[in-house]
């Protein structure tokens, strides 16, 4: 009697190791094509042109005759929907693909400007889908950028995608927004949700823009006047109306965004230097706290009072004046508190001017002074903006020097 | 005599707490989102009250019944005839909740991770799983459970910490949003039946004391109900409303946008472990009450003979809804509103007054204090 329970207990064990093993839905890796990146535009004789970035993992293999292979391939499809695409990539390609492992979404200008909702409601529901994934929209067509993107310092496109979102943290001239927060920002608010600006290079930018004024980085991505060989840019942001892109803002105005929003991280900051107008004084800023928003009404306007906290270091002095004393430091601080307002005067009025709405989420706050969820529901929250009275007062702490106390002048000659 | 073992107050308070958060894991914290809107905690808060209210009451009966289960006390109450059709709407009751756990946790499980496996392959694994669990008895499953509560409390703090760098504190606001009423009627009519009164109260004898299960039961609802108002904040602040009402699996999405760096990514694959954990043991424990019921209405000495014949019911039940949405509703609209409620209240309810008058009469002394 013991012994057959032991049987029947090796033979539930067997079974177990068996059924438990596997799945139906079983895929080995070598059988799964990884899409790292998918870009969808408006196609030429279907509705939608859906192009994929697919990892070659002959260029990754050790051994096996890796070679020269391209370790990644782009693909496109046109067809109706995006799973009707993705259905269509599986009749030509010997493997599987899954967007489990997909960095980016990217959409071409053109569908942007004619909405997303219905692509990214295909999206959302999908399991392989992932909301951390970025959502970036494309200048020109997301396929050129696709093909035009070859990232030089790493071996898969998909790092580099992945690392777009530490690169929009040091320099704030980037705006990297993924699948939930664009969608959080689209279903919760009533304020205008952004994206992420990507480009091909052009090498130059458009007539009459260049940096000659400190604090401003003029460019959109594909304007920025450089060289090298990879013509991917990343820099400034789209601007959406509910799910319709309406515009986009350059690099400064996105770190302004930024900033306002209280998204910032960190970045450096040229200012003409107040006692010395033909130098200039870099700054390194952080944001310090999150920004203040208070509400008030007034006289039927409702004010917004905004305090954006920032604190850093000085980077340079090229004057070599003597900022650190912190009777000084205080003329730097002011003359940059001064700047960065007039700079977020312009982006609001700019908003106001081009009827994007409010592109700083104060609704966020707002929600805060109402008391039932119809009142918010119906909330007409583009009127209010509109008429809003917005203060915006910036208040920098320079903490540190750097590595210098203070600037000895050489001797006279 | 049914001979169930003997289980610790630990163990105990493990296997109604399991018991308790099983339905987190699945669609119920959208729901309540969906009905509280911004208030959503407030809304928890009242069914809180409501369960700890409810477990009250069975405790309130099961008094003067300290080594007897709740099937004897009604029979002792009502008398044979009425105390067995009081008896027979709670042994379905556990049948229609395991038949729903079996769907809707086999689903889920499609939904999340095996896109292409039959549904009834999953549901033989799960109800396999179940038969096993109580073959082997109470002593097993609470023990199982007890060993559980560690993983599942540590996998369920990581996952509400790690979303916290999600979370926008804005998202609560408008703070008193919805009508009082409203909220209270939702609290009852949508989120206040549950199973673990009744189950205490068939596992009294296996307490070890009354006051053990009382205090036990009581922890169990309280930390579930707490746990429970911690997702549906959680959820809250890092969604916001509108995209929480949309949800299937709320915590599975929750456990997707955990991200820290490069490397500590795709979290989900934890709480699958978790809510496979849960999922089974509640199950079990379902299983048991529905047999332990039918096995005490026609006073038989064991429990296990029956068992295939339930796990069979069980099956065929959750098969029954032709899709998922159907397989919902049916919970939303029967096993967790106000047809659950009678059974999970208003029965115990009953009673309890019925006891009250009847010993004021003289009629029901309490044989075992």
């Amino acid at each position: 009697m013991k012994q057959s329970n032991l049987y029947g207990k090796l033979l539930v064990l067997l079974l177990l190791c068996t059924f438990a093993s596997g799945c139906w839905g079983a895929r080995e890796t070598d059988e799964v094509a990884l899409v790292v990146a998918v870009g969808f535009d408006k196609g030429k004789t279907e509705a939608l042109e859906v192009t994929a970035t697919v990892a070659n993992p002959r260029a990754f293999a050790i051994d096996g005759g890796g070679g020269n292979a391209k370790p990644f391939l782009n693909i496109s499809v046109e067809g109706p929907s995006i799973w009707e695409c993705y259905t269509i990539l599986n009749s030509f390609l010997s493997r599987e693909t899954t967007f489990s492992h997909t960095q980016v979404y990217l959409f071409g200008e053109e569908l942007a400007r004619q909405g997303i909702e219905d692509y990214l409601n295909d999206l959302i529901r999908q399991r392989e889908v992932r909301r951390d994934s970025g959502l970036y929209v494309c200048r020109g067509t997301a396929k050129e950028f696709m093909d035009k993107n070859k990232p030089l310092l790493e071996m898969s496109v998909a790092k580099q995608y992945q690392f777009m979102d530490r690169m929009a943290k040091v320099s704030g001239l980037f705006h990297n927004r993924n699948i939930h927060d664009y969608y959080s920002t689209y279903k919760n608010l009533h304020s205008s949700p952004t994206l992420g600006l990507v480009g091909v290079s052009r090498g130059k930018p458009e007539d009459g823009k260049q940096a000659a004024e400190p604090l401003r980085v003029p460019y959109v991505a594909g304007e920025v006047p450089r060289t090298g060989e990879n013509k991917a840019e990343y820099i400034g942001a789209a601007i959406f109306n509910r799910d319709k892109m309406v515009g986009e803002i350059n690099g400064d105005e996105n770190r302004t965004l930024m900033l306002l929003r209280g998204d910032f991280t960190v970045s450096s900051f040229t200012i003409r230097d107040p006692k010395h107008p033909n130098k200039t004084v870099v700054l390194r800023l952080r944001q310090g706290q999150r920004p203040d928003i208070k509400f008030k009404q007034e006289e039927g306007v409702l004010k917004i009072y905004h305090t954006v906290y920032l604190e850093g270091e000085f980077v340079s002095i090229q004057s070599g004046e003597h900022y650190e004393d912190p009777v000084k430091q205080k003329i730097v601080e002011d003359a940059f508190d001064r700047g960065m307002e007039e700079l977020a005067r312009e982006l609001i009025d700019k908003t106001r001017e081009k009827d994007w709405g409010d592109i700083f989420h104060y609704d966020r706050y707002y929600r805060r002074e109402l008391s039932s969820w119809e009142q918010w529901e119906n909330l007409n929250w583009q009127e209010i903006y509109n008429n809003a009275d917005i203060m915006v007062d910036f208040k920098t702490n320079i903490r540190r020097t750097g590595l210098v106390r203070k600037m000895v002048p050489p001797y006279k000659e | 005599m049914i001979r169930e073992g003997k289980i610790g107050f630990a163990e105990g308070f493990a296997l109604l707490l399991i018991s308790n958060i099983g339905k987190v894991f699945l669609s119920v914290p959208s729901n309540a989102v969906e009905q509280g809107k911004t208030m959503a905690w407030a809304l928890i808060l009242i069914v809180i009250v409501i369960t700890l209210l409810e477990f009250w009451l069975i405790a309130e009966l099961m008094k003067n019944f300290r080594d007897r289960t709740i099937v004897e006390a009604s029979e002792r109450i009502l008398g044979p005839y009425l105390g067995t059709a009081v008896n027979l709407f709670f042994a379905f009751y556990f049948i229609a909740v395991m038949a729903v756990l079996l769907r809707s946790y086999s689903e889920a499980i499609i939904t999340s991770a095996l896109p292409r496996t039959p549904i009834s392959f999953l549901i033989i694994t799960l109800t396999v799983g179940s038969i096993v669990s109580c073959w082997y008895g109470l002593e097993s499953i609470a023990r199982v459970a007890r060993l559980s509560i560690p993983f599942i409390a540590l996998g369920l703090i990581i996952l509400c910490t790690a979303v916290l760098p999600e979370a926008d504190p804005n998202n609560i606001f408008p703070l008193f949003s919805v009508d009082p009423v409203e909220l209270f009627h939702h609290a009852i009519a949508r989120q206040s039946a549950i199973t673990e009164g009744l189950l205490a109260a068939l596992l009294l004898p296996a307490f070890g004391g009354w006051r053990h299960f009382r205090r036990a039961g009581l922890l169990a609802v309280g930390t579930g109900g707490g746990l429970f108002l911690i997702i549906v904040f959680i959820l809250t602040l890092v969604f916001g409303v509108q995209v929480s009402e949309e949800f299937m699996l709320p915590v599975y999405n929750l456990s997707r946008i955990i991200e820290f760096g490069r490397f500590f990514q795709r979290m989900e694959s934890v709480f699958l472990l978790i809510w496979a954990m849960v999922g089974t043991i509640k199950m079990a424990v379902t299983l048991y009450g529905a047999n332990l019921v039918l096995a005490r209405i026609f006073r038989l000495p064991d429990y296990r003979p029956l068992l295939w014949i339930t796990t069979l019911l069980c099956f065929s039940l959750s098969l029954l809804p032709a899709d998922l949405m159907t397989a919902l509703m049916i919970e939303s609209d029967i096993v967790r509103s106000y047809p659950g409620l009678a059974i999970t209240l208003g029965l115990p309810f009953f009673l309890l007054v019925v006891a009250k008058f009847r010993k004021a009469g003289g009629e029901i002394r309490d044989e075992a204090k």
